[in-house]
């Protein structure tokens, strides 16, 4: 669904409600899952990966990863290309335990790059460090890392993102460079608006990819 | 939040991504490397008729699939009017590509409406023409 300038070399989309006071891990369990006709019966067949404890639970179907902590409800994808599928039983997850979420959740993008050499990456993080006199630049001998942050009000929601540039921080990593978009979405009303959310996520999608193009076109692609 | 607490907060994904949480979906088989939208026509014994609509070319387009090749289970959930996502994907373990049919939620009472559905899809294409 992004369409974007270059190719990452891989991407983790993310989507995580939040409970009003406190889940517990145990209740959603893959039983639950079935049980809310969140999935299909074909789709549990190949739920796997169970791993659980009394404060964590996790398993992953074919194409997406379910964790659940106290403090979130998570459901994750290595592949952008199923967007709108991930945000279909994440907004039937919200449906379901709508009274007991909170009225925002969070759409994260992490997308990691490979560039050519560790250089390019050095020459990318310069050129966003040299933005003139911008606040949000790290720079130092632990690391460099470039944010921008933005806040805005729409009709029927709150609307506010980051962007983190980064280079990787992984031994094998110099090459690479993470670029880290989170986007918080606090509905006006209630949760239940995500059921009628599909124009304004297609916006959002939109400026997600618009954001990543931008970075791509004007920094990354030296 | 500063930059040092945001740096904080994504060190966990800077850290996990990709090596520790390959662990979370080493056990799925498949890769999604393209995916269509779609409505059902119609639907017999043999056959699902559907339109869908193709990103990679910009157009809607029509599908005739055979039903054999679709999931039973998923089969029983395919009805005129509903929608799916078509996938195309990567068979992690054999490294060939198959396609795969998922169902769209039907949420409470929402209804499924085929104009919706076309109205999202015209959007979408909308969005491809104004990012070029």
């Amino acid at each position: 669904m992004l369409d974007l300038k270059m190719t990452p070399f891989e991407e983790q989309v993310k989507f995580t409600l939040f409970p009003k006071y406190s889940f517990d891990p145990q209740e959603f369990n893959t039983a639950w899952l079935y049980r809310e006709e969140i999935i299909t019966k074909a789709e549990s067949k190949n739920l796997s990966k169970i791993s659980s404890s009394q404060d964590y639970m996790s398993y992953s179907s074919e194409f997406l990863n379910f964790e659940i902590t106290p403090k979130s409800f998570t459901i994750q994808t290595r592949s952008s290309e199923i967007l709108a599928y991930h945000f279909d039983i994440t907004r039937s997850i919200a449906s379901s335990i709508s009274s007991r979420i909170r009225n925002d959740f969070d759409l994260r993008l992490n997308l990691h790059f490979r560039l050519k050499n560790a250089g390019k990456v050095k020459q990318t993080m310069k050129s966003l460090i040299e933005i003139d006199n911008y606040k949000g630049i790290l720079n130092n001998i632990q690391s460099t890392a470039f944010q921008i942050e933005g806040k805005t009000e729409q009709k029927d929601f709150n609307f506010e993102e980051r962007v983190l540039i980064t280079p990787c921080g992984l031994k094998n990593g110099e090459k690479d460079i993470h670029i880290f978009l989170k986007n918080n979405i606090a509905f006006k009303d209630t949760i239940k608006d995500l059921n009628y959310f599909d124009e304004d996520f297609l916006r959002i999608v939109e400026k997600a990819t618009k954001v990543f193009n931008f970075f791509i076109e004007k920094h990354i692609q030296l | 939040m500063t930059l040092e607490e945001c740096l904080v907060e994504h060190e966990k994904d800077i850290v996990s991504d990709p090596h520790p949480n390959e662990d979370l979906f080493k056990n799925q088989r498949h890769k999604p490397i393209y995916s269509w939208t779609g409505v059902v026509e119609k639907i017999t014994q043999e056959t699902l008729y559907a339109k869908i609509f193709d990103r990679l070319e910009n157009l809607h387009s029509e599908l005739t699939f055979p039903i054999n090749m679709i999931d039973s289970d998923i089969v029983k959930m395919l009805e005129p009017e509903s929608e799916f996502y078509f996938l195309k994907v990567l068979n992690l373990r054999n490294g060939k590509e198959e396609v795969k049919f998922l169902p769209k939620r039907r949420i409470g009472n929402r209804i499924t409406d085929i104009k919706t559905t076309f109205k999202t899809l015209f959007k979408e294409y909308s969005i491809q023409e104004n990012l070029k």
